[in-house]
């Protein structure tokens, strides 16, 4: 495959003072975006997962390569969207967030919309709506240049990616069967990403390895 | 709350014709339509119409890279059953790379309804519980509605009146029938339909055809797929999705002229 290397390299405002209130904002806090991003052409399964290094919008800095040992998941975020307000309006992503955290896996949401675009939320304010949202995953990441979302051709919100304990990809799809924006449409489905991670606990092959997407185009 | 004559494709008040009432939801509007009258032994087409605001667009059978299909849930007397939707055929819409499929003006999705011989009310009750999607370049609103529309038993020739509107849509015709060897094969990272077409078919496989596939996962939605007919033979390669899995049994695929005048529905079947 053709790998074209490209170094991304961006910085957004820091605003440290307003969130300085709690220990739960502390968290928040730093809200400069640094990244270097290696974008190395479409992401297969059964391929290496591209390496990339961001500050998340608590400012703790996220390297992929610095995971290796831990099983990640990355899903792809826009609190606007029907298909993303399913899955938090029912609980369901922050549930497979809270197990994730349970059983030592590296959850990853990356937010790919564009400032300017609907779904863009900056990172020093990013807080109250992750506070708001319940949100339970590791790291919030705003990708506003989209050069994560690119790398991996995340498509969709919710578009659901699962990297195994080596950095090989081994899930890109849809985060269950039934795309809908319907939160009762939850129960019932079947979940990729649940039964890729409790594969990969068992040391098995996943056995949905890639499904069709369903959600709004990410906004880049 | 009557607000039939808010459409831009609006039927005329007419006693050949029942309609809904029509409900505004999320970003379009939504109705159902039907012939008012039905006779026994035969077909009752229904019209569910979807109108999006301005600049908006809702969703063909396969939305593409983004977005949701329509779908009814239709609620009908026990010994009657609702055909598959048809839509009319689509445009292609793209945002940040990503195509979609569907239609930013008013639409009518219809479905046939059969009436066996020995059905004996001499009413029908057609609800429909409706979901959609409407989208635009900055975001996606849901929609749904209930609609019902009742029909009674009369005369055979106001039962096939033809739906105001409904005519002023293209519609792909199923021409399977009319291909010999029909088969879809990959062929590495390509997907290639090829058939023998019948004589008469021919004819409506000239100038620039565009081929449109109905399911969501099997074709690169942003690749146009190349349509080319020689003396008979039709071959429609396309670029496998990323999220190909197994080749389907079926791939169904709609061809459409530069002219959008007439369509056709053609079935492959796996190699």
């Amino acid at each position: 495959m053709e790998s074209a290397e490209l170094k991304m390299f961006f910085v957004q405002k820091t605003n440290l003072t307003t969130l300085m209130k709690n220990r739960f904002t502390n968290l928040f806090a730093i809200a400069t975006a640094f990244s270097m991003i290696t974008l190395a052409g479409a992401t297969e399964v059964g391929e290496k997962a591209p390496d990339f290094e961001a500050k998340d919008v608590t400012g703790k800095v996220v390297k992929l390569a610095d995971l290796k040992g831990k099983t990640v998941v990355l899903e792809w975020i826009n609190f606007g969207c029907p298909f993303v307000k399913k899955h938090y309006g029912s609980g369901n992503m922050q549930k497979l967030q809270g197990t994730a955290a349970d059983d030592s896996v590296v959850w990853i949401t990356v937010n790919s919309a564009a400032e300017g675009k609907q779904g863009y939320l900056a990172p020093d304010s990013a807080e109250p709506a992750l506070s708001k949202e319940k949100w339970a995953g590791a790291h919030y990441i705003v990708d506003a240049s989209g050069v994560i979302g690119k790398a991996y051709g995340a498509k969709v919100t919710p578009h659901m990616f699962v990297i195994d304990k080596e950095g090989v990809l081994v899930y890109n799809g849809a985060i269950d069967d039934k795309s809908t924006t319907k939160a009762e449409d939850v129960e019932g489905a079947t979940n990729y990403v649940t039964q890729a991670l409790a594969e990969l606990a068992e040391g098995k092959e996943v056995s949905v390895p890639t499904s069709k997407p369903y959600g709004c185009g990410v906004k880049y | 709350m009557m607000l039939a004559f808010l459409w831009a494709l609006a039927p005329k008040a007419s006693a050949q014709v029942s309609q809904s009432e029509v409900v505004k939801s999320g970003k379009s509007q939504a109705s159902l339509m039907a012939p008012s009258s039905f006779v026994h032994g035969g077909d009752l087409t229904v019209a569910l119409m979807l109108k999006p605001e301005k600049n908006w667009h809702n969703y063909w059978v396969n939305p593409g890279d983004s977005g949701m299909a329509t779908t009814v849930k239709w609620t009908l007397p026990e010994g009657l059953s609702a055909g598959p939707l048809e839509f009319p055929i689509p445009h292609q819409f793209e945002s940040s790379g990503l195509v979609s499929f569907g239609y930013s003006e008013p639409v009518f999705l219809l479905t046939k309804i059969h009436v066996p011989e020995d059905f004996s009310a001499a009413e029908i009750m057609i609800k429909a519980s409706v979901s959609w999607l409407t989208c635009n370049d900055n975001g996606c609103v849901p929609g749904d509605a209930k609609l019902q529309v009742d029909v009674k038993a009369g005369d055979a020739e106001n039962a096939d009146t033809v739906l105001p509107g409904v005519d002023s849509m293209i519609y792909p015709s199923d021409q399977s029938a009319k291909l010999k060897n029909a088969v879809a094969a990959e062929e590495g990272e390509f997907l290639v339909l090829s058939a023998e077409a019948a004589p008469d078919l021919d004819k409506l496989l000239v100038g620039e055809l565009s081929a449109f596939f109905e399911s969501n996962a099997i074709v690169e939605h942003g690749y146009a797929a190349k349509v080319s007919v020689e003396g008979r033979q039709l071959s429609i390669r396309a670029k496998k999705s990323e999220f190909f899995g197994e080749m389907p049994a079926e791939v169904a695929v709609v061809i459409i002229p530069k002219e959008r005048a007439n369509s056709l529905r053609l079935v492959f079947s796996k190699k």
